[in-house]
């Protein structure tokens, strides 16, 4: 023995093997993965096809359309040239060089639309260019994972432009036809049928799921960005430093979530509840802008305590420097009692204009103790400079029918509300789809279009007031709120604008708005615009929940959206506490998660009917029967028929050599007579029962 | 190599062997790491997570995690595809130089599910894509390419598979004591056969005489003298030579190292290889005479497979020379 290992081994180290160049470590392991397949066929390029069409799909809502167009007209190109492999014009356009130069020549086009490349969108674009440009490169089916990893990650940007129950349910079939790639480009020659690799990776999706929930209900959110890319900053969301016609129109039309307010007392009414942001008081004509250098103001306040409104509000990070309280803020906002930085200094300053700002701009969810009271008025020490008065010449008509109107009065305060009367009695109507306004606005609207959104009134207002020499300034914020169970949401949809006059050493407010459709203070938007379709869903009325599927349906995306798209670190943390984890460390989610995977991977591991041969039924009784044998210890020898099988079984067991003998006797009429489908479906019946019997009457299994 | 590393590497790598047939593949013997594709992946997986992180996406984290299970399930069916499997038998065939040998690998699968995509390959050689239907064996043929007579060792057999999504790569080795005989690579043309010319040169009687006398038949030239029937002769019917059983009537040869022409040994055998071919099909009697061993005269595929036999293990261990085929079995 020993000589022959020695000559083994000898004549092993001297063949010269494809290996031998490598080194040793390499020899060890098996040689894997190393063999180029064959070039793509017709089945993996389909396969791929259709995966990436499912990935492109959601992008062509938000894509400029000659992007979409070369997108898909790469991918159309290779299954052409499938069908045409000597076509030399395609083939040219699509090797490696023509496929790069045609990405290269995309990005800076990319960056000419855009406006510029390194940013979220343009590179999304070109991410999406890339795939296809991949795609139609590719060759080799070896070569094809870069092409899968770009369609994944592909597939995930999709949800920087929505996160609805659509985009969900449109990523399923992507993921099958991700997976179901996967097992082509394994072995690109398998016979085996499509339909029998979708069963497959959709099991295997399915298997997969359990872990994918615990790893989504576990991973922990960060509570901000890691990073921002350069234009993503002034991609902020909410109220900006401005306001032009239309803007907070637009802003309306968001669902997203502005902040959440948690109040320690009672909930003030929904007319009460102007949430203060920005205060514009520069006005160029058009364009309202906030002042450049507020001062700084003492939150004082006098007046009794019981007046004072305690809360928290939790901030989306907007990337501006605006917090929100409610009307008149008597408090700096500090750092919430449960948040680890507990130092005390506040997080931010009260303006003399009313308005608080952070010390830099918001760019992670925000959490802050504020304390309000509901007060519309604003006293100041000292009289507000003459930005508040300005007015750039542009509205002439609006300037003499103010100083027309405040002649006949004899207050500020009665032409205040006399121009309030005036929005009121007047055909005025609100709608967030107001007419284009040209180069006079206030005028037009006033006295021309006669329709128009918040910041048109308010804007309008203020006009007016400086018009008559009283200074008067917008404020930009939310008003209204909805309340979910404990909390206060306040949409981007609740966005606002309103009025403040400087009138007997006060500033008072003055929602012009309210004048023209009351309904917006007492219930919000959707009451103020009942018929228009460009109210968010959120926004709109709750009355009648269960009406109709469209409301049923909205009912649906609003629990999607609290309990998918917003499950965030304060949800997770909910839910540890909801488990009696109330912070749970580090090595308790990885023993639960440990614990969790184990019990999953005994569950896949023992549910191994993921391919069920298709063996013919007697067959499958036959084996039912040799299994329930071998479990008391007799195995069928390998040369031995079913009958001298069963003859022994019935030796070991006599009690039971009259149901074996039928057993036997059935299995070989079923093999070796012709009968018909009845006669055959009765004796397998009676198989059956007789296996039941014998299963139950044998002893039972030994060990 | 101290004993603790090499202990480890048998464990590791099998780099001797000394594993028994029938093998059943354990859980302990399997290793599965991901395949390129699979790193690609994880590695997607992973900007997809950090994108998610970083702008919040809630889907996003849903579908990185939907991957993610993905991969994970995909491990347990990667190792559950090849764990468990037996492997009943190896039978080594035998070829001449510069052949493919083959090696017929039964493979048993007991479960109830069908493996897919498996591959069995040593270091020179692979065979793929095999599927084991449930509650089968299945027979696949490696062919080792050979270089040189002797014998040629299976060597380090890799079972391995990446089903079903090519993510996960799980094999495990088998190092069975399985060899087989590669036979001298024939000559092409080689001269004529040296038929029995009286030229031995060790003096041995060139026509040892095993069998019965089957007949006489009329003398030719170069008939040896001690052939004649001279019984005959002496009642005149004419110089007649007896015949033998093992004689198919067209002469007899004796093969030997020595009456090759050649000097270099491999050429020898080679030459003798080619020689015991083109009297098998020429359907010559003959005899193979090595220093080690004798082939006594003979034909028929039995005695062809002696003497290719004998020429294969010329000159190597003798101990060993003739490795039964499929000695790995049982």
């Amino acid at each position: 023995m020993k000589t022959l290992l020695a000559h083994l081994q000898r004549s092993s180290s001297t063949e010269p093997s494809p290996a031998s160049g490598s080194p040793y470590w390499r020899r060890l392991l098996p040689d894997l993965g190393r063999h180029p397949g064959p070039v793509m066929n017709a089945r993996t390029l389909y396969a791929l096809a259709v995966l990436l069409l499912l990935v492109q799909l959601p992008h062509l809502l938000h894509l400029p359309l000659w992007v979409s167009v070369t997108g898909a007209a790469l991918i159309g190109l290779r299954l052409v040239l499938l069908k045409q492999p000597e076509n030399r014009l395609i083939a040219m356009g699509l090797s490696p060089l023509g496929v790069t130069l045609l990405a290269i020549l995309c990005a800076f086009l990319i960056k000419a639309d855009y406006g510029y490349f390194i940013g979220r969108d343009p590179c999304v674009a070109f991410l999406f260019i890339l795939v296809a440009a991949k795609y139609a490169e590719v060759r080799r089916p070896s070569d094809a994972s870069l092409l899968l990893c770009l369609a994944a990650f592909l597939l995930l940007t999709q949800y920087f432009y929505s996160q609805t129950i659509l985009a969900a349910l449109v990523t399923l079939p992507a993921v099958v036809a991700l997976a179901h790639s996967l097992a082509i480009l394994r072995d690109p020659g398998n016979p085996a049928r499509t339909g029998e690799q979708l069963k497959l990776v959709i099991t295997l999706l399915i298997q997969g799921l359990p872990l994918a929930a615990l790893l989504f209900v576990v991973f922990p959110r960060l509570p901000g960005p890691l990073w921002s890319l350069p234009n993503d900053a002034s991609a902020s969301t909410g109220l900006s430093d401005s306001m032009s016609p239309g803007s907070i129109g637009s802003l309306s039309r968001s669902d997203a979530v502005a902040f959440r307010v948690e109040f320690d007392g009672p909930v003030p009414p929904p007319r009460d509840r102007y949430w203060r942001g920005p205060v514009l008081s520069e006005f160029d004509g058009r364009r309202w802008r906030a002042s450049p250098r507020p001062l700084e103001a003492n939150a004082r306040y006098q007046g009794p305590a019981s007046e004072i409104i305690d809360y928290t509000v939790t901030l989306q990070p907007h990337n501006q420097r605006w917090l929100f309280a409610l009307d008149a803020a008597t408090s700096l906002p500090s750092a919430d009692k449960a948040s680890a930085q507990t130092t005390g200094k506040p997080l931010g300053r009260l303006m003399s204009d009313g308005q608080l700002l952070a010390a830099s701009p918001v760019k992670q969810v925000l959490r802050y103790r504020q304390s309000s009271v509901l007060l519309d008025t604003l006293s100041v020490s000292r009289y507000p400079n003459d930005n508040t008065l300005f007015l750039p010449g542009v509205n002439t008509r609006s300037y003499q029918f103010a100083r027309e109107l405040r002649g006949r009065l004899d207050s500020d305060a009665a032409y205040a509300q006399a121009l309030l009367e005036h929005f009121n009695q007047q055909p005025y109507r609100y709608t967030l789809q107001p007419q284009l306004l040209g180069n006079a606005p206030v005028d037009e609207f006033l006295f021309d279009t006669r329709a128009g959104f918040c910041e048109h009134y308010s804007a309008a207002f203020v006009v007016l007031m400086r018009s008559a020499g009283i200074p008067a300034r917008v404020v930009t914020g939310y008003l209204g709120g909805e309340m979910n169970e404990d909390y206060m949401i306040v949409r981007q949809s609740d966005a606002h604008a309103w009025a403040e006059a400087f009138i007997e050493g006060t500033w008072r407010r003055y929602d012009p708005t309210g004048a023209v459709a009351p309904s917006r203070v007492e219930q919000g938007l959707a009451a103020a615009l009942p018929n228009e379709s460009s109210v968010p869903r959120l926004a709109r009325l709750n009355k009648g929940w269960l009406s109709g599927t469209r409301l049923r349906w909205d009912a649906l995306n609003h629990q999607w959206q609290r309990l998918v798209v917003d499950f965030n670190n304060d949800t997770q943390k909910n839910l540890w506490e909801k488990l009696g984890l109330a912070k749970p460390a580090l090595w308790q989610i990885t023993a639960i998660v440990l614990l969790i995977t184990g019990l999953w991977c005994a569950l896949v591991l023992g549910l191994p009917r993921i391919d069920r041969s298709k063996l013919p039924p007697d067959e499958r009784l036959w084996r039912q029967l040799c299994r329930l044998l071998r479990a008391r210890q007799l195995t069928r020898q390998a040369a031995e028929s079913q009958g001298e099988f069963l003859q022994r079984a019935a030796i070991a067991w006599p009690a039971q050599a009259s149901r074996l003998n039928q057993l036997q006797e059935q299995f070989a009429q079923l093999r070796f007579r012709a009968l018909t489908n009845e006669e055959q479906s009765q004796r397998r019946r009676e198989v059956r029962r007789l296996l039941k019997r014998l299963r139950w009457s044998l002893p039972g299994k030994a060990r | 190599m101290n004993l603790v590393t090499r202990t480890v590497r048998q464990r590791l790598f099998r780099v001797r062997p000394e594993d028994a047939l029938p093998h059943r593949v354990s859980h302990q013997r399997v290793y599965i790491v991901p395949t390129r594709r699979g790193w690609a992946f994880l590695l997607a997986l992973l900007l997809m997570l950090v994108a998610s992180v970083n702008y919040a996406l809630s889907l996003g984290y849903a579908l990185c995690f939907l991957l993610t299970g993905l991969f994970a399930a995909t491990l347990l069916h990667t190792y559950r595809n090849v764990a468990g499997l037996q492997i009943t038998g190896i039978d080594a065939g035998e070829c001449f130089s510069g052949e493919a040998l083959p090696f017929t690998i039964t493979l048993n699968n007991e479960r109830a599910q069908a493996r897919h995509g498996l591959h069995l390959a040593t270091r020179q050689s692979r065979v793929g894509g095999t599927r084991l239907e449930p509650e089968q064996n299945q027979r696949v043929t490696l062919h080792l390419p050979s270089t040189h007579r002797g014998t040629l060792a299976l060597g380090r057999l890799t079972l391995q598979s990446d089903w079903p999504l090519g993510l996960w790569t799980c094999w495990s080795y088998l190092h069975v004591p399985v060899s087989g005989l590669v036979y001298p690579a024939p000559e092409s043309g080689p001269p004529p056969l040296p038929l029995a010319a009286g030229d031995s040169g060790d003096g041995r009687p060139q026509h040892a005489r095993q069998g019965d006398v089957s007949g006489l038949r009329n003398y030719q030239p170069g008939d040896s003298m001690g052939s004649i029937a001279w019984k005959s002769a002496a009642r005149g019917q004419g110089l007649q030579v007896r015949t033998f059983d093992d004689e198919s009537g067209q002469g007899q040869t004796l093969l030997g190292l020595h009456n090759t022409g050649q000097h270099e040994l491999e050429k020898q055998l080679s030459r003798l290889c080619g020689w015991v071919l083109q009297a098998e099909s020429s359907r010559t009697s003959y005899a193979l005479q090595l220093p080690a061993q004798h082939v006594p005269t003979g034909q028929g595929n039995e005695h062809r497979l002696q003497a290719l036999r004998a020429l294969a293990m010329h000159g190597l261990d003798q101990d060993k020379q003739r490795p039964e085929s499929g000695q790995g079995k049982g």
